[in-house]
């Protein structure tokens, strides 16, 4: 081939690559132009994008060719490429193909590998273009109209396409509700599960008709050229938005819950404890429904065994035909011989009654239980089961009340009172407190097993009715442990908090509130009602105890246990000391004196000076302070034989007491 | 201090059943939080009926048993409420048996209180929230002894409200596990009762 044919072979490869170049921006771009109007729901994303690739293509075209691409120019180019043909094609051009160094040349260098490098270089960014409107095709595309039955094309309807609208909605079958027709609702309540049906007026075209609810689209179909949709009551409220061109609507939709059943058992009525099982047990109950129930039935439960080993047995008895009524009754017997229920088993028993509900499962509604149980063999020996008539603290504690108030007043009107009159008041209201003190010390000693006649025993070694003989005095302490010993101490404590036995709990408040009622008459009978109030307070406190002390709980309490955080957490009682060395007494105002004197003497600049010096001190002090009198003495003589004395300085100070006054410069020592 | 500001572990006390069965369980869990935290803990716990609202005091109640459970309405009121208001119920099946009767009809009355119980994820803020459980809620030496349902159950259920744990519910017989004297955990290696302390911080800190 000639130098001149491969120029122009390369001028038309050239063009076709600027043809190629062109396409591919111009795809590129439309692709990126259409996608991106698609996902931004433009309905003439297709138009946007081909115009897109026009205008490019034209543009890219336009540039390429629009200064021609001369033979010249393509030599140039190849030049540019391959430039070790050293401008011998444009040689050639010029000189014409003759030119046997310009053949030489053209044929040494690799003219097409070069310009090839060049075409595919040129082509890099169009391919990445192309590549880009590739990829923006995965972006999502807004959402279009619902689900169109007939794709008429696009036709105008001056006329509302969602106005009027025709509502209608249809139970579901287990409620047998009628259908229902709301005209052109606004709003829609309905049983959950009822299906709603929408029509809209006839339209020519499903086209611009959207119909969605929480951004997902409902599909919409044409039926007799109306629009219509149908969807079924969700459990939670929707709202339906419907739009056509300019034209919007919300429909709202609100669901009704189906009920559960309301089930009331009536027999038995309460809990019941049995001592034998034996004869049959009657069942009633009543169930209410919303809709009608389906079906109602009783259910027991018996439990066996205690501690850690328990058994159950449940059974279902039948409570008769319900009739799908909303409202029911059931009844049923149950024979306890045949249950051979053993003493401590518990049976629970209750009514439950099923709903027709097709829609989210039958609703289920159950009654309250009810417990019957066998007593235990030995139960009736050892608990009271039954509720003990009041205790006569009761009454003490509201006399005492009274003393209370009554004394109170007394203590008001003092003042007003001449002396006899006082007495005779206060007199009264300890003869008041005496009886109460009588009251209580026959509930105590009652009690304690001893006779309840009353305030001969003498715990509290009070003195006593001058008549009867004084009994040896009891601590209180003595007069419980004797009262536990009256009792069958061997039984464990039943229901009782903390460490203390029934007779301890109960007997030990009312003993105190005893004592403090003998203090209060003493005070009264003396005319001195103020000081009688302090061990009122007392007994009132001490019975209100005692009353708290007598609720028994059958089922029992655990037991208490203390936990000493303070121990869990390594914190420890022990303070610890802050050091060994017992702290300095303090320096007298003759100590100071004489610290300062000794501090002026060590100021000298004459060693002999300060020694003598330091010898008058002592004998000043030798008969008040001989310790550092004696100090002062080896002081000195460190000092007249001018060696370090500075240890003897510290005992001297240390012996004198205190610390060193502070001061802002100490003049250096100097030995001579 | 104020007692307010004290911890205080509440055993719930209802009508039927034996609420009592566990009765050392508070003194260890108490004592759990006293050893492993710093948390200002009352020395005993207390006892509240489930029917009184005594129960809104309390962040945190405890409830266990054997026996078929059964609320009054006073109860299932109260216990509404309670959750409502940001309190934690934590119930424990003694039986640790999902086929007994305590566990269908602890289920079936917690569902009616407080909505469906789901299972709970491994990495529920629960198993982090003091001690880290990489495994879910530990396993207890009942279960691993085949008392029971013969089962290891490998998660807690609960219901929630919003992000918020309401019930905590368990199979695994916490209430057997830890129903010792707070003085025998000398003798464990490893102590059983740190998923307490998760539970407590749990209670106090959501």
């Amino acid at each position: 081939m000639s130098t001149i044919a491969a120029v122009t072979t390369w001028q038309r490869r050239l063009a076709g690559v600027a043809v190629v170049n062109a396409v591919l921006l111009a795809t590129g771009a439309g692709l990126t132009v259409f996608a991106v109007s698609r996902a931004a729901g433009l309905g003439f994303a297709t138009v946007l994008g081909l115009l897109t690739a026009v205008v490019v293509m034209g543009v890219v075209l336009v540039r390429a060719f629009g200064k021609g691409f001369s033979v010249q120019q393509v030599a140039l180019w190849l030049e540019e490429r391959a430039p070790g043909l050293r401008y011998a094609l444009v040689s050639a051009l010029h000189d014409g193909p003759s030119s046997a160094w310009c053949a030489e040349q053209v044929a040494r260098v690799p003219v097409d590998a070069a310009a090839w490098q060049g075409v595919r270089r040129a082509l890099r960014w169009p391919g990445v273009v192309l590549a880009l409107g590739a990829v923006s095709l995965l972006l999502p595309a807004a959402p279009q109209s619902g689900t169109r039955a007939s794709s008429f094309p696009f036709s105008a309807s001056p006329a509302a396409v969602l106005t009027p609208l025709r509502v209608r909605v249809t139970a579901p079958g287990y409620a047998k509700l009628p259908v229902r027709d709301l005209g052109d609702a606004r709003q829609v309540r309905a049983l959950a599960g009822s299906l709603v049906s929408i029509d809209g007026p006839v339209v020519d075209s499903l086209r611009d008709l959207v119909v969605s609810t929480e951004g997902a689209s409902i599909p919409v179909r044409l039926d007799d050229g109306r629009w219509r949709v149908a969807l079924t009551m969700d459990t939670v409220p929707r709202v339906i938005a419907m739009r056509h061109r300019r034209e919007q609507r919300l429909l709202i939709l609100e669901p009704v819950r189906d009920s559960a059943p309301v089930v009331t058992i009536d027999l038995p009525a309460s809990d019941t404890v049995l001592r034998v099982a034996e004869g049959t047990l009657a069942l009633r109950a009543t169930a209410l429904d919303d809709f009608g129930v389906r079906e109602a039935w009783f259910e027991y439960i018996i439990t066996s065994g205690e501690g850690e080993r328990f058994t159950f047995r449940t059974a279902r008895l039948p409570g008769g035909a319900t009739g799908g009524r909303t409202s029911t009754s059931l009844s049923a017997s149950l024979s306890l011989a045949s249950l051979q229920l053993l003493p401590g088993d518990v049976m629970h028993v209750r009514a439950l009654a099923e709903d027709g509900s097709t829609v989210h499962g039958p609703g289920r509604g159950a009654s309250d239980t009810r417990s019957v149980r066998i007593a235990r063999l030995g139960e009736y020996d050892s608990v009271a089961v039954d509720a003990a008539p009041p205790a006569r603290a009761d009454s003490a504690l509201l006399s005492q009340r009274m003393i209370i108030n009554l004394t109170e007043a007394l203590v008001k009107r003092v003042a007003r009172l001449t002396k006899p009159q006082l007495l005779a008041e206060s007199g009264r209201l300890s003869r008041d407190q005496a009886r109460l003190r009588k009251v209580v010390s026959d509930v105590v000693f009652s009690r304690l097993g001893d006779n309840p006649g009353g305030e001969h025993f003498h715990g509290d070694g009070h003195s006593h009715q001058e008549s009867e003989p004084l009994a040896r005095a009891l601590t209180p302490e003595e007069l419980l442990k004797a009262a536990e010993r009256a009792t069958d101490s061997r039984s464990e404590p039943l229901d009782f908090a903390h460490d203390e036995t029934p007779v301890v709990a109960i007997n030990r408040p009312l003993l105190e509130a005893y004592n403090a009622m003998w203090e209060a008459g003493r005070s009264l009978d003396a005319g001195e009602p103020r000081a009688a109030l302090p061990p009122m307070y007392v007994a009132l406190a001490a019975i209100q105890k005692a009353r708290a002390a007598e609720r028994l709980y059958l089922r029992g309490a655990s037991p208490r246990v203390v936990i000493d955080l303070a121990k869990v957490r390594l914190q420890g009682k022990d303070r610890g000391r802050d050091a060994l060395m017992p702290a300095r007494t303090p320096r007298s105002a003759d100590r100071a004196v004489l610290w300062q004197r000794l501090g002026q003497i060590l100021q000298l600049e004459s060693a002999a000076a300060a020694a003598d010096s330091v010898l008058l001190l002592r004998i000043g002090i030798l008969a008040e302070y001989p310790a550092p009198a004696a100090g002062l003495d080896s002081l000195a003589a460190l000092l007249r034989e001018g060696r370090d004395a500075t240890l003897q300085v510290m005992r001297v100070r240390r012996a004198l007491g205190g610390q060193r006054p502070v001061a802002d410069s100490v003049a250096a020592w100097v030995i001579p | 201090m104020n007692r307010m500001s004290e911890f205080v572990f509440v055993t719930a006390q209802y009508e039927s059943g034996d609420w009592e069965s566990a009765p050392l369980v508070p003194a260890n869990v108490i004592d759990s939080i006293a050893r492993y935290t710093e948390i200002p803990v009352a020395p005993v716990g207390r006892v509240v009926p489930l029917g009184s609202t005594e129960l809104f005091r309390y962040p945190l109640v405890f409830l266990t048993g054997h026996l078929p459970v059964r609320f009054t309405s006073d109860e299932r009121q109260t216990l509404s409420t309670y959750l409502a208001r940001g309190g934690l119920l934590f119930v424990d099946d003694h039986n640790h048996d999902v086929d007994g009767m305590f566990h269908k009809t602890a289920v079936e009355e917690l569902q009616r209180v407080a909505g469906p119980l789901v299972k709970l994820p491994k990495n529920h803020a629960l198993y982090r929230s003091h001690f880290v459980f990489e495994d879910g809620p530990p396993n207890t030496s009942h279960e691993l002894n085949g008392w029971g349902d013969n089962l290891l159950h490998p998660y807690l259920m609960g219901a929630s409200r919003g992000e918020r744990l309401s019930v905590l519910y368990s199979n695994k017989d916490y209430s057997s596990e830890w129903n010792f004297h707070p003085d025998n955990k000398r003798f464990y290696s490893v102590d059983n009762t740190r998923f307490a302390v998760n539970l407590v911080v749990y209670a106090l800190t959501h």
